[in-house]
């Protein structure tokens, strides 16, 4: 029935679609990371341990 | 860390495969042509976007019945309903794409469109109401209500196709059988699966992002 629209082909309106999806995940997926390894990173580096914030907790 | 890395690496490389074999492997569809291929990534991040929604609300009741140990289900709750918001942008954005060309229009005021937005506003206001609650404990119950209504919305988005008359098609997968062929639900349940799966890693990796973030902070401020 249909195979695009207009002008416009069908290829388009599906990778873009796939396309969407495959850049929001991705960034998603990688913001999760680095904030995981940062947050990681930042503690170690400015000389906190576990032992030590559960004895002032 | 690396274990986590390596796994959703080769789930990425998985679900890459499952939209090979949706964009080139199965055939085109009688009715709307090869536009139908948009489904094969609409339907697995609409049935995400219900499990992260539904997964923050069983989060945000744990928060309130288990007070001791609040702060893992709110992390917890706070990476599905993140989840769930994302997936519910997408399933909106790959609907509305297929929509142009199938229906004509990007969008109409149907009961599953809807239905759909209003779960995405609710999950948007999640995290608004997160984001301007400063103390803490007001901060997980307000989240935690907040996350309850979003999930107790779910059901109504998904049986909205058969409450009331919708432009949308109703379920192609019920109880008395599918209305798909057997290589288009293969693919289609594949690609669910793959998405699932993928989504459940994301979901731990951004879980211990929170804790970790938390962690730094609450050292910080113990300064």
């Amino acid at each position: 029935m249909t195979e695009g629209y207009g002008n416009i082909d069908w290829k388009f309106f599906v990778f873009f679609a796939y396309g969407i999806v495959a850049v929001t995940l991705g960034a998603y997926a990688i913001f999760s990371i680095k904030r995981w390894e940062s947050a990681e990173k930042s503690f170690a580096e400015e000389g906190f341990s576990n032992e030590e914030l559960e004895e002032k907790n | 860390m690396k274990l986590r890395k390596n796994l959703l690496a080769l789930s990425t490389l998985l679900l890459l495969g499952g939209w090979y074999a949706a964009l080139f492997m199965v055939g085109a569809d009688k009715d709307q042509g090869e536009v139908y291929r948009i489904m094969f990534v609409h339907v697995p991040v609409a049935w995400c976007a219900f499990v992260w929604i539904i997964t923050g609300g069983v989060y945000g009741a744990l928060a309130l019945i288990r007070k001791s140990h609040a702060q893992r289900f709110d992390q917890g709750g706070q990476a599905a309903m993140e989840l769930g918001t994302l997936f519910s942008a997408l399933a909106l954005a790959t609907g509305m794409i297929w929509g142009r060309p199938t229906w004509g229009v990007w969008w109409d005021w149907d009961p599953r469109l809807t239905s759909t937005l209003v779960m995405f506003l609710i999950s948007c206001g999640y995290h608004i109401l997160r984001s301007y609650t400063p103390d803490v404990a007001q901060r997980r119950n307000v989240a935690a209500v907040t996350a309850i209504l979003s999930g107790v919305n779910v059901p109504l988005v998904y049986y909205s196709v058969n409450l009331w008359r919708s432009i949308h098609q109703p379920q192609t997968f019920t109880r008395s059988g599918s209305q798909a062929s057997a290589d288009i639900s293969a693919t289609l349940w594949t690609n669910v699966f793959l998405m699932l799966f993928f989504s459940i890693l994301v979901f731990g990796l951004r879980r211990l992002s929170i804790k970790a973030t938390e962690r730094l902070n609450a050292a910080r401020e113990s300064l």
